[in-house]
């Protein structure tokens, strides 16, 4: 099975590789990790005051599609508001990477990480936790 | 989830009365295809004695002369074959099966594994990812190989631990099967959660072993 050419390219150049500071009040991090292959994953938002993400990081150790995936998660990231982060859905990484069946499990995964990285942001601001952070395709 | 358990025994045989292939619908499992009881413990010996002599009588190279419709049997149940030897066989795959059969897909197991272990396998993760790539002066690397040796002595433990707590839930599983009861529930998710978190164990111990090896 080959790689569609965007996966190629994240995997290649990966953006926003790297780590913000997890114990800083604006930094949100969600580490999530897939059963079925054992992929983890780390995403981390920066959060400025006005609600609005500044800076997204991520370190994934998993195939090329969870790097993909969550790559393309950190750009998507960059410049949302918290609640509009939040409507992210695996399906729209699924579309844009063209990932196969077999592999949606990746965007899953990256969907997971936002969601887990907005809840703990939210946490750490005092703001419930939003819904159930899996989601079914 | 709660499919109706198909009796294992007596239910299925690959052959008819007269010897010829059967058609295997998709609800015959692994076990029934080889009239095995459905538990964690099986007669390996026997598995693969068995295993031989349907691949004897089964093998498509026999229906080459074949009208099309036993040829098409014959590769089916070759096909089947194959799948439930090679899932049985292994004591790890065999207890996945047998627990997705009961109660469904791993996958749909909304348990994610503790923050703690992810956080653990990331830390080793990154460490063997900086050991291999980069240029350390000699004490730190010599640290980072302190650290990595470390952290394979702690999850080829935990690797152990699973070991034992999958014999432990097998055995209190097939109790139940032979006393003709379900498996307790606390058993069934007890099995879930161990067996989701064999793939991370063996991820990371593969890169912290390339990673010592390579270096």
């Amino acid at each position: 099975m080959a790689y569609s050419e965007k996966v190629v390219d994240h995997y290649n150049n990966p953006r926003n590789v790297g780590s913000l500071d997890k114990n800083a009040d604006a930094v949100g991090t969600g580490i999530v990790g897939a059963p079925e292959c054992g992929d983890v994953m780390k995403l981390q938002v920066k959060v400025s005051g006005d609600g609005v993400i500044e800076d997204a990081k991520f370190k994934t150790f998993g195939c090329g599609s969870a790097i993909a995936s969550s790559s393309l998660a950190t750009e998507w990231l960059k410049g949302k508001t918290v609640d509009e982060a939040q409507e992210i859905k695996n399906t729209e990484i699924v579309e844009e990477l063209n990932l196969p069946p077999v592999k949606i499990h990746c965007s899953v995964l990256a969907e997971d990480a936002i969601k887990a990285a907005l809840n703990d942001y939210r946490e750490k601001q005092g703001i419930p936790s939003v819904g159930d952070s899996r989601s079914a395709v | 989830m709660n499919q109706t358990r198909v009796k294992s025994r007596d239910t299925f045989s690959v052959f008819d009365e007269n010897g010829e292939i059967q058609l295997i619908s998709s609800s015959v499992d692994h076990f029934a295809f080889f009239s095995l009881p459905r538990k964690m413990e099986i007669d390996e010996a026997g598995l693969e004695t068995k295993y031989y002599e349907y691949s004897r009588r089964l093998h498509p190279d026999f229906f080459t002369n074949a009208p099309s419709s036993k040829r098409i049997l014959s590769l089916d149940a070759s096909a089947r074959l194959n799948s439930a030897y090679k899932t049985l066989k292994d004591p790890i795959l065999r207890a996945v099966y047998l627990v997705e059969l009961e109660s469904g897909k791993l996958e749909e197991n909304d348990s994610s594994p503790p923050v703690d272990l992810l956080e653990e396998i990331f830390k080793a993760q990154e460490a063997a990812a900086e050991y291999k790539c980069c240029e350390n002066d000699a004490v730190e690397a010599k640290n980072l190989r302190a650290n990595l040796e470390a952290a394979k002595e702690c999850f080829v433990a935990q690797r152990a631990g699973q070991r034992t707590a999958l014999e432990d839930l097998g055995a209190r599983w097939d109790k139940a099967i032979d006393a003709g009861e379900d498996p307790p529930a606390e058993v069934i998710d007890r099995l879930r959660s161990v067996l989701s978190l064999r793939n991370y164990i063996d991820n990371i111990l593969r890169s912290v072993n390339q990673a010592l090896e390579e270096a």
